[in-house]
């Protein structure tokens, strides 16, 4: 169609630095015979063997393996239509969903990579994200594709998840075959899917991930945790989390049943609790603040009996009091602790067998999986022996390919930056970062991104950002000189934060002060505004 | 129950509760969830908030975000269940 062939040469103008050559470099053999090398595969196979086992159930229904698989080749085909071939990136702007899981599926199939944006993500970063990796098409309702920029609509073609009208609806999927899509299908070291994290003043950056990347990690979690088609694996995590890359293609890959938490339900701990009972579910994996809500408020220790047989918890540290007073209740469930930062997805593990009556810390992040190498620096460089500490280094085939539009990562190791010590009983205990980053409510934050982006402001003179509080309660504060008598309100910079960050790293709450304070070398002091913090809060309490 | 009063009670608790009283130009369709005024966590809350004020529960299907939008979506989703819930027949 002409029309799809004009928007290919309108992609000229786009402002974005197409690096596709870089990323996705050379498919590479190294593996053996019959092995699946690509993510679209595990449900292909499945739907071989089990057409009528349960893929999937969310809030728009369920699919059958069968289903699904058929489902995936008529989006495959209408994204052809829409102009998408090998190679190119697929925006994926739904509510997580069934629809929106198969969508993935679909792009795969063209050996095209997929890009899960946030659901409540602004239109402006939405806009800035598809510009960024040259998004070819789309998939999002209709709602949400009017609050783009007529600029941006017309870059990008869509397939429309609801509603009738002009376009390509999710209706008009019945239009196009659902046999099998022939052609070259990605190879191992090609680009999978893009995950966007913050960047540096406020630019997203968008770690890319190859199907290697995700199998590794996937027939790991698959063998370790013995998966039969008979488990039922429940999504807590958003799809643009790394943490739903196991949820999602672990049952895939087994021919077990996946079980969406709608987003609103994630922290509502009743729900949660009822959740995994009404499912039957057996595999729970989410951070641990949402478990702490379960146990607190859901009654998690409370029920009866429970379907589990193992619970994962990853993205920050879990308190021992209440790992404890689960791991007490459910004995016969096995307990993970799952580490990795999204650019390695995880890299280690610990299980929990024993938890020592006067033990305080949280359990250690454990050892490395996933095939991969895991050891610890110290500042002079060298490694780390029992009982010392330094930045923990992963090298093997969960390693990111590279961020999209810079080159890419190669074979050298990645310095997660977090400090940890190795314990004599070769398990890592982790310690804390190296840098400015923090860590709030498992979402790993660098203040100095959100201070750049607030600097922004045209009424911002100075600003820094500091954590208040620790896990469920841990806030954003932002201490902010202004440039004019009258400073933003509140809301202008949730707004300017919205349109230029993740949702989690918008702040919380913001302290106009007339200038920063600084210590006697000039620096910003942090401390100060910490206590300041917490002050604040405190005389809020008990006013 | 009228929609104004559970609109300016739902923002009075978003006001005092979220934004520590910081709520200049908090209105009826200030995008709640893309600004990052609620989250995952607050939803939660305040599902139990409506629940204690208005003796309203919000049923797991509904809890969905695009429920939670703004003031004006949420008002909406506690006059309809409260309506639902006058409408059953009740318990002798």
């Amino acid at each position: 169609m002409n029309f799809y062939q004009t928007k290919r040469q309108r992609e000229a103008v786009l402002d974005v630095s197409l690096d596709n050559k870089h990323i996705e470099g050379p498919p590479q053999s190294q593996h053996s015979e019959g092995e699946v090398t690509n993510l679209q595969d595990l449900v292909i196979l499945s739907a071989k063997r089990t057409p009528h086992a349960l893929a999937i159930k969310g809030p728009d229904g369920s699919m059958t393996y069968g289903e699904l698989d058929n489902l995936a080749n008529r989006i495959a085909r209408a994204l052809v239509e829409l102009g998408v071939r090998s190679g190119d990136r697929v925006g994926i702007w739904l509510d997580k969903t069934v629809r929106a899981m198969a969508a993935m599926q679909g792009a795969l199939r063209l050996g095209a990579a997929y890009v899960p944006l946030d659901p409540l993500a602004p239109a402006s970063r939405t806009s800035t994200i598809l510009r960024d990796c040259a998004m070819r098409a789309l998939v999002t309702t209709r709602e949400r594709a009017k609050t783009l920029l007529t600029d941006d609509i017309e870059q990008v073609a869509c397939l429309y998840a609801d509603g009738t009208g002009p376009g390509l609806n999710w209706d008009d999927l019945l239009s196009f075959s659902e046999e099998p899509i022939e052609g070259p299908a990605a190879g191992y070291d090609n680009l999978a899917y893009i995950l966007y994290t913050s960047g540096s003043t406020g630019k997203p950056k968008g770690v890319c991930l190859s199907h290697r990347n995700a199998l590794a990690l996937i027939n790991w979690a698959a063998e370790e945790l013995q998966a039969t088609p008979a488990d039922r694996f429940a999504n807590h995590a958003a799809f643009h989390f790394d943490m739903s890359v196991l949820d999602l293609y672990v049952p895939f890959q087994t021919g077990a049943s996946v079980f969406l938490i709608p987003d609103g339900m994630s922290y509502v701990p009743r729900r949660l609790v009822d959740f995994i009972i009404q499912e039957n579910i057996t595999i729970w994996q989410s951070v641990p603040s949402a478990l702490i809500l379960m146990i607190e408020q859901g009654g998690l220790l409370d029920v009866q009996s429970i379907p589990l047989r193992a619970i994962l918890f990853a993205g920050e540290p879990f308190p021992i009091k209440h790992l404890r007073w689960l791991f007490e209740r459910w004995p016969s469930v096995r307990f993970l602790n799952l580490y990795g930062p999204t650019e390695t997805n995880v890299c280690t593990f610990y299980e929990v067998t024993e938890i020592r009556k006067d033990r305080t810390k949280p359990v250690p992040i454990g050892r490395a999986c996933s095939g991969d190498r895991v050891w610890a620096v110290k500042e002079d460089g060298t490694e780390v022996e029992p009982g010392e500490e330094g930045e923990l280094m992963v090298s093997g085939p969960t390693v990111l390919l590279g961020y999209w539009g810079r080159p890419p990562h190669g074979d050298k190791p990645y310095a997660t930056g977090d400090i940890v010590r190795l314990q004599k009983d070769g398990n890592y205990m982790y310690i804390g970062r190296r840098d400015h980053m923090v860590k709030v409510r498992g979402n790993r934050i660098e203040l100095g991104d959100i201070e750049a982006a607030l600097e922004q402001h045209p009424q911002i003179r100075e600003v820094a950002v500091v954590v208040s509080g620790s896990g469920m309660e841990a806030r954003l504060i932002a201490f902010i000189a202004s440039t004019t008598d009258e400073p933003p309100t509140l809301l202008d910079i949730k707004r300017h934060c919205a349109e230029r960050l993740p949702r989690y790293m918008i702040v919380d709450g913001a302290r106009f002060i007339p200038a920063l304070p600084r210590t006697r070398n000039g620096k910003v002091d942090r401390l100060k505004l910490t206590q300041d913090a917490a002050n604040i809060k405190r005389q809020e309490r008990t006013n | 129950m009228k929609q104004s009063e559970v609109l300016a009670s739902l923002k009075g608790y978003i006001s005092r509760g979220i934004l520590d009283g910081q709520d200049i130009g908090l209105d009826a369709s200030t995008p709640l969830l893309e600004w990052g005024i609620i989250n995952s966590i607050e939803i939660a809350r305040l599902v139990s908030f409506i629940q204690d004020r208005f003796g309203v529960e919000i049923p797991g299907e509904k809890i969905v975000f695009e429920y939670f939008r703004d003031l004006t979506t949420i008002t909406s989703l506690v006059l309809e269940l409260a309506q639902a819930d006058l409408a059953k027949p009740r318990k002798a």
